[in-house]
């Protein structure tokens, strides 16, 4: 897991918590300032407040739980409005466990003023006072709206100065890279989610990992994998559906049998929270490296820029229209997607099978520029350790990289690349490409490009 | 003053000195050496100390305050730290920390002062913050009440000034020099911090109102008063408003998510005692507690509203939509509380006529506990439910139609009266609130009953009597009762139609990968054998370029095992595996061995034997074609294809490896044997009639055969596993006593509790004792074990290891083997292992998984040793250096009959603590019931014997059964009636027998059957409690059909077998036609 850092400031206006009015009680999130403003999203009355309460407090207690090493979690969560959807997304600390509110605004009587993607403001008085909502009383939901306790001029800065691990901004490009690759594996109603929450080991847990299967009586975990399962490694990272699933209408279960990671939709009145797991738990999502090729060049600049000038805050991005809009096929398009979503600027909701449009509070160069992967490969790259072996049939190529103690032998198939270093030996490609296949392929597209010039 | 003259002054003056001389430097000088100083206190502070040249030389170690250096190091460390405070700006001042809490107030007063405003309090901003700020509360309040620095108005650092106020205003306990000061005097001689302080202690996390664990203290002294009592006197000599007091301590509990913080608050509130009016005056706020999600919170409010009901009466409408909530929280404490004070409120104030916002707001409280999922909250909603109607209040028929697959038995049997009671009035269908109420009803009972009587309509009576034999029914079926145990072997059956066929390695790259993958991670034994067999057959083919794209491979091997690395580099893997490996990459016999007390034992020193056997070879001769290769999952191999490698050894060049062959019979499945015979009869060699004899063949050995008795002894433990084959073996003239050889191994086990006297304190621990005959008596750890069995039978003597020694040399001569241990692989697992944190070969998975593949037709010893190992972790988690989960796999395959070992083994990881385990075999035991391998009776017999051991955990059994019973009917009656059969296990918990007994009696409505008189007597020891009304319960349905009458469960238990019958029937009959 990385360790590295950036420094990084959060500026709100005033501090996120529930104020009262005359009129209602007000839950208003701040919204973190980009320039001189402030991004102003959303006010409306909110149907079942305590519902609301408990998605976010799940939301909550994710980005500040580490569910590997003990670390003190700081983040907080980002969100994206959109005409149909507020969606919140943040990471446990330990990146293993991504989480996502999505809480629906199409159908209620609100004031949307923006569109956008922002960090909003959790603390702890705002929990406190999450807590204390109830279904009797009227409340509103605000996001980024001026402060009602505060006259105008009378801005209250808060500001967070954290250390913004790599990982959490690596985490959130990595997801888009598993997300579409799940399937779905079991849907069942509100009572037998509750039934299967209940379920869940509360002391000790297997560390071997999981699977929730479908027997005759419903969902139960076993330790044996089934034809349609979903597998979980370290069940106490489940342990926040217990009290989601207390009001939920359904759980829906995603899994990527390849990876072993999954996702778990609970599916409440208001709206949706969508846990996925890492595929183990000392696996973050951060150091998966899934996007490593993408980012490595592996879908053309030009496809890229004309699928990115098409995104406006959708909701869903149809690749039907974006097709026929850029003139691209629907596979380059979903490609061009993917990328966009390695770097940040597209993300994807399973339940709906389509990405939607959103920017990353961050810097998107960073996401690129610091995968150590990658600079590692480059760095090979740029003090000449590759060497081209003999030609292979088929279109392959066998490329030698000097090493730190031996030479490593990378071959590059069509069908599939290998090397002969400890990282692919382990991971066998699961992982993303080592560094060594990353600078084989940059090498044989730079050899390229100077053999087309 | 340059960086030597900064030394000096440290070094050798006075902190007052260090002071003056600093603060004399002109601005500029100052900035000049303010690097300097930061420097200089990172070098002191990385443990380097001036000595008396003005050199930093290393102080590690000379910290102590009793040595020179260590004092020295103490005051250059405070020097330079007011140094730094003196000439650094703000940012750097941070950066470096501060260590002067040797310095005086003084001093360090007249350090800031001379500093500017903006430095001071940014300065003591910062420290505040840090977790130690190296300051006394003293310091900090005098710096903030003098106006030298401004309080901190930041949340983190406003923390820490409380935390420091907390902590040293009224340190707990007397300190040296420093008589204890109760807090109260403390606030009385600052009284501006009654002001504001002492309330801000209720918006912060402190642990001011958590000091339970200074009361345990020996030092705590006899005048100790806490924060509590302090703020309780002082309320009471009205220097605090008590009712801002109370309204503080009700605020605090929303501003808290720790428990022990909020516990402090609720039990401040109630110490104040508030009176009458003063609760009346905060029902509201009471009220609003419900919502907390916190248990011991609620707890706390629903007491304060029943002291309010206790005088007048409470709103129905807010109270009920306040109630809601609470049976929203995991625990069961809170919703029993709410539902008792919701039964007083229903029957004294709120009437049953009541109006139509209060009825149906007590409707949605009673399903939100009908939701509960606690049986128990459940069971008393319902009651509440039915006292609710019963009185005219209504049933709310929706929702309890929604709740019919949600709510526990009982409070089913319950809903289902209601709505049968009310079904007149209430259109509520019976069949929507009994739709998971399992057994069908009276009448319906009866029809299942007739038709399971009749053995033709499960099709029985058309099965093969060789079949029905086996399986359990070869005399008259009794349809109404259980199904009688299975009487099947290993060997009668075939075994791979159901596993995965191994695919051998294709070519010599795919080995590289394999071998590249295994060198990090090896997923299974399965993937061992494809390596080794590859290396085999693959070891001549060496490619131009073979050094190069192995030389990284070698190069790890080499360097061994990384932190994470659990393939055969791993420590504990056989070093014959990786020699063997090494051999293959860079030519050239490798050999390695381990230190004497690492030596391989049990079933892996023949594995290790083989695959040394195999290098040697190839080395010598080159590639070979491995005769005990598996060809399916789990160590099988199929005969036919075991004869088919043979025949490549026709030629008398080119005899089996010794080792290979043996390991090649020893893994022979049951399938095709015939077939394989057939094509056996044209095999030529010495070996080829043991081969014969091995697969189904009628001559056995001569006298003449005696130089081949080892490959005899492992053709017959081939052909019968689990037989005595004294007789059939008899030729040979082999006297060798030792178990799984001539003789069939037998076991006797008890569980026992074993107590070690350790430091003069005794030490008990969970023990298995199993004794095997006959005994296991070869070799040195055989002998110690005999002497260690000796010493315990109190008759120690010299002879009888003198006589077992004999007896291995005499078995070495006949056997021609200098070992003969390792001629007769079958008795290996008996070997003793040493003490677990020595085992080596069961520190990963696949090496579990190789070590039973030794000999998968009998895998009973292996499933001893592992219950033993168990048994020693019973009551520790899961871990990745002992997992003992690949022990339970064997007995997944639905033809491998569950032995007396087997049904231990299972047992034992139901009552591990080992969460792999645990679960494991929670998924066996549904496997087993499904398949009719699991009695209840054989395992209630074994749960009793280990009962007797003193260390069995019902309660773990009770969890475990409860998940079982989920799956289905037949699993519910199978986990009733081991309960029943066990009861005795359960009975012995006392008053946590609870669970269990509540788990019965859920099963036992389910089933609609009831309690067998003797159990029904056996549970009138219990009067009260939870155990106590479960017991009851119980005992009510005694009237009912017992469990082993369940028309239910036995139509689906016959059901089982007879799909099991066809199963076998369909198997056999392609081999009967062929």
């Amino acid at each position: 897991m990385s360790a590295a850092a950036v420094s990084y400031t959060y500026r709100y206006p005033w501090a996120s918590g529930v104020v009262a009015s005359p009129r209602a009680r007000i839950l208003q999130l701040a919204t973190c300032s980009t320039g001189a403003g402030h991004p102003n999203f959303f006010h409306g009355r909110i149907e079942q407040p305590r519902c609301v309460a408990d998605m976010l407090l799940a939301l909550l207690e994710i980005v500040r739980s580490h569910y590997f090493l003990p670390r003190l979690p700081q983040m907080d969560p980002v969100v994206t409005s959109n005409d149909a959807m507020l969606r919140f997304e943040g990471f446990s600390g330990c990146c293993g466990v991504y989480v996502r509110v999505d809480l629906a605004t199409a159908g209620i009587e609100c004031e949307r003023a923006g569109r956008g993607t922002t960090n909003v403001d959790f603390n702890m008085p705002m929990r406190a006072a999450l807590m204390r909502l109830s279904d009797q009383e009227r409340v509103e939901f605000s996001v980024g709206r001026e402060a009602f306790t505060l006259a105008s001029g009378e801005s209250r800065v808060v500001e967070k100065k954290v250390r913004l691990p790599l990982r959490w901004i690596k985490g959130f490009s990595e997801v888009q890279a598993y997300l579409p690759r799940l399937r779905a594996v079991a849907e069942v109603n509100g009572a037998e989610a509750r039934r299967f929450a209940r379920s869940l080991p509360a002391g000790s847990v297997p560390r071997q990992p999981s699977f929730a299967v479908q027997s005759a009586g419903g969902l139960r975990l076993s330790q044996r994998p089934a034809a349609e399962c979903a597998q979980v490694h370290g069940l106490h990272r489940l342990r926040t559906l217990v009290g989601l699933v207390q009001r939920a209408v359904g759980l829906r279960i995603w899994s990527d049998p390849l990876s072993g990671a999954s996702a778990w939709e609970v599916i409440l009145p208001p709206g949706r929270v969508t846990l996925l797991l890492s595929p183990a738990t000392e696996r973050g999502f951060s150091g998966e490296g899934q996007v490593l090729a993408t980012l490595a060049g592996g879908v053309g600049e030009p496809a890229l820029a004309s699928v990115r000038a098409q995104l406006c805050w959708q909701n869903e991005l149809h690749l039907g229209q974006v097709a026929a809009v850029t003139g691209l096929r629907e596979d380059e398009v979903a490609a061009a997607l993917a990328a966009l979503g390695a770097r940040g600027l597209a993300g994807y909701d399973c339940s709906s099978g389509r990405y939607f449009h959103r920017e990353l509070p961050f810097d998107h160069d960073l996401v690129e520029a610091l995968q150590p992967r990658l600079l590692a490969a480059r760095e090979l790259l740029q003090q000449n350790k590759l060497r081209p072996l003999a030609a292979v049939a088929g279109g392959g190529h066998d490329v030698a990289v000097v090493g730190s103690d031996v030479l490593h032998h990378v071959r590059l198939r069509i069908d599939r690349d290998r090397c002969s270093c400890p990282w692919f030996s382990k991971h066998q490609g699961e992982r993303g490409p080592c560094k060594h296949i990353l600078a084989a392929r940059l090498f044989l597209g730079e050899t390229a490009e100077d053999a087309g010039a | 003053m340059d960086e030597r003259g900064l030394a000096a002054l440290v070094a050798r003056h006075s902190p007052s000195e260090v002071v003056d001389a600093l603060l004399a430097l002109p601005v500029d000088q100052r900035r000049a050496l303010a690097p300097i100083a930061a420097r200089l206190w990172r070098a002191v502070q990385g443990g380097r100390v001036l000595n008396d040249w003005l050199l930093l030389v290393p102080g590690v170690g000379t910290t102590k305050e009793s040595s020179s250096f260590g004092r020295r190091w103490r005051a250059q460390q405070a020097r330079l730290s007011l140094a730094v405070l003196c000439l650094c700006p703000v940012d750097q001042a941070r950066r470096v920390g501060w260590f002067g809490a040797g310095v005086s107030d003084d001093l360090l007063r007249r350090v800031l002062l001379a500093r500017d405003q903006a430095w001071r309090d940014a300065w003591l901003r910062h420290r505040l913050r840090e977790d130690f700020s190296g300051l006394s509360w003293a310091t900090v309040r005098g710096l903030i009440r003098d106006g030298i620095c401004v309080r901190p108005s930041d949340e983190a650092a406003f923390a820490g000034y409380l935390r420091l106020l907390v902590d040293q205003l009224s340190p707990g306990v007397p300190r040296q020099g420093n008589p204890y000061r109760p807090p109260s005097a403390g606030l009385l001689a600052d009284p501006d911090l009654l002001e504001d302080e002492v309330w801000r202690l209720f918006d912060t996390d402190t642990r001011a109102f958590d000091d339970s664990w200074l009361r345990r203290s020996p030092r705590c002294p006899a005048d100790y008063e806490s924060w509590s009592e302090a703020l309780l006197r002082l309320a009471g000599d009205g220097r605090l408003d008590r009712q801002r007091l109370l309204d503080a301590s009700l605020a605090g509990l929303w501003k808290s998510a720790d428990n022990g913080v909020v516990a402090g608050y609720h039990r401040l509130h109630a110490r104040l005692s508030p009176a009458a009016a003063e609760v009346d005056v905060r029902e509201a706020a009471y009220r609003e507690l419900l919502g907390h999600r916190s248990g011991q919170v609620v707890v706390f409010a629903l007491r304060q509203m029943t002291q309010i009901a206790n005088r007048r009466s409470l709103l129905s409408v807010p109270m009920l939509a306040a109630m809601q909530p609470v049976f929203g929280l995991p625990a069961k404490t809170p919703a029993l509380a709410a539902l008792r004070l919701l039964r007083r409120l229903l029957r004294s104030e709120w009437s049953a006529d009541q109006d139509p916002a209060t009825r149906d707001a007590t409707h949605a409280v009673l399903v939100a506990a009908l939701r509960h999922r606690a049986s128990e909250v459940q069971r008393v909603a319902a009651e509440l439910l039915g006292e609710h109607a019963a009185a005219g209040g209504g049933v709310p028929a929706a929702a309890v139609d929604e709740l019919a697959g949600e709510v526990s038995p009982p409070a089913q049997q319950l809903l289902a009266a209601l709505v049968a009671e009310r079904a007149p009035c209430a259109p509520l269908s019976r069949a929507a609130v009994a739709a998971d109420a399992i057994a069908p009803p009276a009448g319906d009972a009866a029809a299942v009953s007739t038709a399971a009587a009749e053995p033709s309509a499960l099709g029985l009576g058309s099965l093969p009597q060789r079949l029905r034999a086996l399986g359990g029914i070869a005399a008259a079926v009794d349809l109404a009762a259980p199904p009688p145990p299975l009487a099947f072997r290993l060997s009668d059956l075939p075994q791979l139609a159901a596993l995965p066929c191994l695919q051998p390695i294709a070519s010599v790259d795919e080995l590289i990968d394999c071998v590249a993958h295994a060198v990090e991670t090896i997923a299974s034994a399965d993937e061992v054998e494809r390596i080794v067999d590859g290396v085999a057959r693959f070891f001549d083919e060496r490619p131009d370029d073979f050094a190069a794209r192995t030389q990284a491979l070698a190069w790890r091997i080499h360097r061994g095992a990384s932190a994470d690395a659990r393939g055969l580099v791993l420590p504990g893997s056989p070093l014959a595996l990786r020699d063997l490996v090494l051999t293959w990459l860079e030519g050239g016999l490798q050999q390695s061995s381990l230190p004497l007390h690492l030596r391989l034992r049990g079933a892996m020193r023949f594995i290790d034997r083989r695959l040394r056997e195999l290098a040697r070879h190839l080395d010598r001769h080159g590639a070979l074609v491995p005769l005990a290769t598996p060809t399916h999952a789990r160590g099988w191999l199929d005969a036919r294809v075991f004869v088919q490698r043979l025949a490549g050894y026709q030629s008398p060049a080119r005899q089996p490896l010794f080792t290979d062959l043996l390991q090649a019979l020893l893994r022979l499945a049951p399938d095709g044997r015939q077939e394989a015979l057939a094509t056996a009869t044209t095999l030529q060699g010495a070996w080829a009639p043991a081969v014969r004899w091995a697969l189904g063949g009628d001559t056995g050995p001569g006298a003449a055969d005696g130089r081949h008795a080892a490959i005899w002894i492992a053709a017959g433990r081939a052909r019968c596993p689990d037989g005595d084959l004294s007789a059939a073996l008899a030729p040979l003239g082999l006297r060798i006593g030792w178990p799984d050889v001539l003789q069939n191994a037998e076991y006797r086990w008890r569980a026992l509790t074993r107590t070690v006297r350790q430091q003069r304190r005794e030490i008990r621990f969970a023990a298995l004792e199993v004794q095997v005959s006959p005994p296991w008596a070869a070799g040195r750890s055989a002998a110690r074990n005999a002497r260690h069995d000796d010493s315990h039978g109190g008759g120690a003597s010299i002879l009888p290891a003198v006589g077992r020694w004999l007896r291995t040399a005499g078995a070495a001569v006949r056997l021609r083997h200098l070992n003969p241990l390792l001629a007769l692989p079958t008795c290996l697992p008996h070997e003793a292992m040493p003490h677990r944190s020595l085992t080596v070969g069961t520190s990963a998975a696949w090496m579990i998984e190789w070590s039973l593949s030794l000999w998968p037709l009998n895998v009973d010893a292996a499933l001893a040793a592992a219950a033993r190992l168990m048994v020693e972790r019973i009551d520790q988690g899961a871990s990745a250096a002992e997992p003992l989960h690949p022990f339970l796999e064997p007995l997944f395959e639905a033809d491998r009959p569950w032995s007396e070992m087997g049904r231990l083994l299972l047992s034992v990881a139901l009552a591990s603590r080992d969460g792999d385990l645990r679960r494991l075999a929670v998924d066996l035991l549904i496997e087993g019931v499904h398949d009719g391998r699991a009695q209840p009776q054989e395992l209630a017999d074994v749960w009793q014997r280990l009962h007797a051991g003193g260390w069995l955990k019902a309660n773990r059994l009770t969890s475990a059964l409860a998940e079982v019973a989920c799956v289905s009917p037949l699993h519910r009656w199978a986990v009733a009636s081991l309960i029943e059969s066990a009861i005795e296990v359960f009975l012995a918990q006392g008053g946590r027998a609870g669970a269990a007994l509540e788990l019965l009696h859920e099963s036992l409505i389910t089933l609609q059957c009831g309690p067998l008189p003797a159990t029904a007597d056996r549970l009138a020891v219990f009067g009260s409690g939870k155990a106590g009304s479960a017991a009851r319960a119980i005992r009510s349905l005694v009237e009912h059909t017992p469990l082993a009458r369940s028309p239910v469960a036995l139509e689906l238990a016959w059901q089982a077998r007879y799909r099991r019958l066809q199963r076998w029937a369909l198997g056999e009959a392609p081999a009967a036609t062929g």
